[in-house]
């Protein structure tokens, strides 16, 4: 059979999706939630700490969330790594059509 | 301004020209100019992705912006900053894996069509020309504050080194001019982040509280809504900055030079890093010159408030510091003008001459020498835009290439790497859907019209936004699924190679060692 039918690339595949949709989409609802809030509620506008209001509280929160997920990312893209070698290996050594 | 100011100047710009003469000599194929042979280790290319981001509109800009309004000018540094996940997660690897040189390339994975190719040049190029012709505003009003010069030749002179650095260097010097110019930028960031962080005593809270007594704004210079009144607007500013990035053929171009995707995530890596770090840094930039320079001698230096970090530095440092930041500042805008050069010519030189005029039928040399032209057309082109450009806001001009590489490119990456039933017809829709109803719809935009005539034309705007993101973008997306449905039916076979290559990499084309 040719590699995307092969029962390892549709795993594969599914787990690369079953962890970037996820992902994907807390980053941009978190993301859009900011001016969302800030365009069309007050609950930013309160003073958090000294004169500090929430909304630089919740802006310092999404960079620790783009370096987390940074992070996350490269973790999780390292195992994949593995997986998709197996399948150039396999495909290199004329196991698939 | 001073001799030490000409110093560091010329300093700077010697050393770039340095630069380029070393890597021209490397300079071989046409697989070294436009992508450095493909061989930066992560590290390198990160930091080169990070030089490249960090542009006039970042630095300049952004400072002026939060200096002058608070949070509003915030929101592009979030935005610029939240883009990258998108490219990370959703676009990086699975582009690198399937693409060559350009974005065209890479669309044509799927469908070898001529017309999809010529579509997706143009596309590229109109983003590249609004990105460099703000490039070049920015740097034509910088040279001319700083130097005396009058603005027009402050143009014109950036144009010529630009052409010198992409004729003799290739992507191959660019890369290390954004590399030089990022560890520059940095450097010289942090050191004015330090010194205003000292004249509060370290203390963030003394910070805040300063700047929120001493603005014209008041206590809301720390909330959001002081420039961005219009809800809708700020959402629509905020898509078309997170997405653009992943739609920007300068910025992707990026991840061609390196050897695999397992070097591109690398790279991203490194570049998310550094670029963060910058972003928070833009508050002390800021929030400095709101305090110690204040808002009319921002504004007394250029209307858009262009000049904030600049003059902040001489505030803290002296003629010096000045010369330094405004040296870099330039060098920063020189580098990202010659990265879009390059993507604008590698656009028309492989996909329009190399692939639809002379049908692929064109030797290496061949495409070396349309390439080398190409990069002149595209400068002189924009130099002359330019100089017409002077009163155009920059940040204005840069968030609208967002907005159409979110419109127009991006609909298209994704569905070619996700969307089975994607063909022809539908990456055409989304091509010529996102990037027409882009411009159109600011052409009717307050950024054009505005009925006490403080903008180009007077007149009431037909369409209220002054970024038309929300409306393009989903246009764009919504003509590429509906053009797929009335189109002939996907090559089963193509989308399943296309997958295979994307998810695991297999067929990544050679790259040659840096």
């Amino acid at each position: 059979m040719n590699i995307s039918e092969s029962q390892e690339f549709k795993t594969l595949s599914k787990r690369k999706a079953k962890f970037i949709v996820p992902m994907s989409i807390t980053f941009l609802v978190l993301y859009f939630l900011l001016p969302l809030l800030s365009s069309f509620t007050q609950v930013l506008d309160g003073k958090a700490i000294g004169h500090v209001t929430w909304i630089w509280i919740y802006s310092l929160g999404l960079f620790i969330m783009v370096w987390a997920f940074t992070v996350i990312y490269v973790k999780k893209a390292a195992t994949f790594d593995k997986a998709a070698d197996e399948i150039n290996a396999k495909a290199k050594a004329g196991d698939y059509k | 301004m001073s001799g030490i100011g000409i110093f560091f100047f010329v300093a700077i710009v010697g050393l770039t020209l340095f630069v380029t003469y070393l890597a021209s000599k490397r300079n071989n194929s046409a697989a070294d100019f436009y992508t450095a042979g493909g061989g930066l280790t992560g590290w390198q290319n990160g930091i080169a992705i990070a030089g490249d981001y960090l542009s006039a509109a970042s630095f300049l800009g952004i400072a002026g912006a939060i200096a002058l309004f608070g949070f509003d000018g915030f929101f592009y540094s979030l935005g610029y900053l939240v883009a990258y996940l998108v490219v990370l997660y959703i676009v990086a690897e699975p582009l690198r894996n399937l693409g060559k040189y350009t974005l065209a390339d890479m669309i044509t994975a799927r469908f070898n069509q001529k017309k999809i190719r010529a579509t997706a040049a143009v596309s590229s190029i109109v983003i590249v020309l609004f990105y460099m012709i703000a490039q070049l505003v920015g740097a034509g009003a910088l040279i001319q504050l700083l130097l005396g010069i009058d603005y027009k030749i402050a143009v014109l002179i950036v144009g010529v080194m630009m052409t010198i650095y992409v004729l003799w260097g290739g992507m191959g010097a660019t890369s290390w001019v954004q590399i030089i110019k990022a560890v520059l930028l940095m450097i010289g960031t942090v050191i004015i982040s330090v010194l205003v962080l000292a004249q509060f005593n370290f203390n963030i809270l003394d910070m805040f509280a300063t700047v929120a007594k001493d603005n014209p704004h008041g206590e809301n210079y720390l909330t959001a809504g002081v420039k961005y009144t219009n809800g809708i607007d700020t959402m629509s500013m905020m898509l078309a900055l997170v997405l653009g990035t992943a739609g920007l053929p300068h910025i992707l171009m990026r991840f061609f030079t390196v050897k695999d995707a397992k070097t591109a995530r690398s790279s991203i890596n490194w570049a998310t890093w550094i670029v963060g770090i910058f972003y928070i840094l833009t508050i002390f930039l800021g929030f400095g010159a709101a305090a110690f320079v204040g808002s009319d001698k921002i504004l007394a230096a250029n209307p858009a408030g262009n000049m904030a970090a600049p003059l902040l530095a001489q505030y803290l440092g002296g003629d010096i510091l000045m010369s330094f930041i405004c040296a870099v500042a330039f060098a920063t805008i020189l580098a990202v003008v010659a990265g879009l050069v390059l993507s604008g010519a590698s656009a028309f030189a492989h996909d329009i001459y190399g692939q639809v005029i002379k049908k692929g039928k064109i030797t290496e040399k061949q495409q070396m020498a349309a390439a080398r032209w190409a990069s002149i057309g595209v400068a002189v082109f924009s130099i002359i835009l330019a100089l017409f450009a002077q009163t155009l806001n920059v940040a204005f001009l840069v968030s609208l290439a967002f907005c159409i590489a979110a419109s127009a490119n991006l609909p298209v990456i994704i569905y070619t790497i996700y969307y089975k039933k994607f063909n022809t017809t539908g990456a055409m829709s989304a091509m010529l859907f996102g990037l027409v109803s882009a411009l159109i719809l600011v052409a009717l935009s307050p950024n054009i019209w505005s009925p006490e005539g403080t903008a180009i034309l007077t007149g009431t705007p037909l369409f209220p936004l002054t970024n038309p993101a929300i409306i393009s973008v989903p246009l764009g997306f919504l003509a590429g699924w509906i053009g797929s449905m009335i189109g002939e039916k996907a090559q089963a076979r193509k989308y399943a190679e296309v997958k295979v290559n994307a998810t695991t990499g297999l067929n990544v084309s050679d790259s040659v060692d840096h």
